[in-house]
């Protein structure tokens, strides 16, 4: 789970070079880059970031209003200031906004990276966990009533969620784009993951609606129905759902938007589960291509008592072979030579 | 004609197997269950020609798959259960690519111009 720091100043060489120098940190922290402000808005939008270096006098939105920006959505990350023009009161309103660090240009690139990785040190100074199942940890931190903050990392589809935790309540949660109920609902779904902890909660606000258990219910409701292959990729809305089995009483949620995993991450997951990893994955989408291959092989299917269609595996050439799953929008999952294939389409299969 | 298929035929799981010509024309079948598939000639022919030039192609049914291996002279279709070992059909039919080449692909070199 190696972080992601966004570096935003205006000057292109300059950043193109610090990416370049940073190479040599990539085991540590990779990089992001962004010429101004609205660009690194759009980054945290799509990247989870967890630490923004950002230069403070920019074109379109300068490195006050960035923090600013960070402050009120993403309080966790945490943000260094770069400037050539430091001055006190500079340096002053820079970490009364929320900064955690302030670094004066010139400066030595090194110096740079050893205030990333102690800022970085931060996010798990409470430790990582790598085995433990998510809601049993998450049950936890509530009767013991924790205060933290813990960043989720999905093994199977390399996703990185977030939670925020005040004295065992939980307060928000954060997942690509999405944040509040809808994200915790898509991180609880999460069983393979990594968890690092960090013993303290930036958010103030509580943006979760509902009991934690009754969202930590709904959440296996819905991963349950996730895991019986859904035909489509399009999510069904809630109400074409099967009633949940009544297993506990669970208090109603206020606001239910569950995120169901797409149909590409599930068949990812069940690779990964059949193939030890993702390595020999090259890529999953939708062809209507071969739609009249699998009319074809649906066609056949009687005059051998076959049954329904499964998939079909087609060996193109000895270094990307396909297989392809049936449905009304052909989805093909693209795999090297070195996929262990039989076991693959197994698990693709079931 | 079965003889061919004997060795392939004897791997536990597999049901049968099936050489079609270039022309996708059925020319040596063999079964180790019965009924036998009553294949249809014109449905076969179609999907023949959707395989097109893939070496290898592998479709999975609920009850059973089908193994299809493009060799020079045509097609070697395999039907077996999910109990087989795949790589055991794979060897066999590299070994029967040569010899149904011998019997049905076209002479080459000088014996081309000689009756048999």
């Amino acid at each position: 789970m190696i972080p992601k720091v966004l570096i935003v100043d205006d000057d292109h060489i300059w950043l193109r070079l610090i990416k370049k120098k940073f190479a040599n940190y990539a085991d540590t922290f990779t990089t992001l880059t962004a010429l101004d402000g609205e660009a690194a808005v759009a980054s945290l939008k799509a990247n989870m970031v967890s630490l923004v270096v950002t230069d403070m006098q920019m074109p379109k939105m300068d490195g006050l209003t960035l923090l600013a920006h960070l402050s009120e959505n993403y309080p966790d990350i945490h943000a260094i200031i770069m400037t050539a023009y430091s001055t006190p009161v500079s340096k002053k309103t820079s970490l009364a906004g929320g900064a955690a660090g302030y670094i004066e240009k010139p400066f030595v690139v090194e110096d740079l990276a050893s205030k990333i990785k102690k800022t970085l040190r931060k996010e798990t100074d409470g430790g990582t966990l790598q085995t433990i199942p998510l809601d049993m940890f998450i049950q936890l931190i509530e009767m013991e009533q924790k205060t933290c903050t813990i960043r989720i990392f999905n093994k199977v589809t390399e996703n990185k969620g977030i939670l925020f935790f005040y004295k065992g309540d939980l307060m928000d949660a954060r997942v690509n784009n999405r944040q509040g109920n809808t994200a915790a609902y898509e991180i609880f779904a999460w069983d393979n993951v990594t968890l690092s902890i960090q013993n303290e909660c930036a958010v103030s606000k509580k943006k979760i609606k509902g009991e934690l258990q009754a969202i930590l219910f709904d959440a296996m409701r819905i991963k349950d129905e996730a895991d019986s292959a859904p035909e489509d990729f399009e999510e069904k809305p809630p109400e074409h759902r099967k009633a949940p089995p009544k297993k506990a009483p669970a208090k109603q949620v206020a606001q239910k938007k569950p995120v169901l995993l797409s149909y590409p991450d599930m068949l990812r997951k069940k690779f990964k589960a059949a193939a030890g990893s993702t390595d020999s994955l090259d890529d999953i989408y939708v062809d209507g291509s071969w739609y009249e291959l699998l009319e074809h092989a649906k066609l056949i299917a009687p005059l051998f008592s076959a049954g329904s269609l499964k998939l079909c595996f087609i060996n193109r050439d000895k270094r990307l072979n396909l297989i392809v799953m049936p449905g009304d929008k052909p989805t093909v999952v693209a795999v090297t030579g070195s996929c262990p294939r039989d076991q693959v389409m197994e698990a693709l299969r079931k | 004609m079965k003889t061919i298929f004997n060795d392939i035929l004897e791997i536990n799981g597999v049901i049968g197997a099936i050489f079609i010509d270039k022309n996708n024309k059925i020319k040596i079948e063999g079964y180790n269950a019965s009924p036998e598939p009553n294949l249809n000639p014109l449905d076969l022919a179609a999907f023949m020609n959707t395989i097109g030039a893939h070496s290898e192609t592998e479709i999975h049914f609920d009850n059973l798959r089908l193994y299809i291996r493009k060799i020079e002279t045509g097609h070697i279709l395999v039907i077996t259960g999910y109990n087989v070992q795949m790589a055991m059909v794979r060897l066999n039919c590299d070994v029967l690519e040569p010899l149904i080449k011998s019997k049905f692909g076209k002479p080459t070199g000088i014996g081309r111009f000689f009756k048999k």
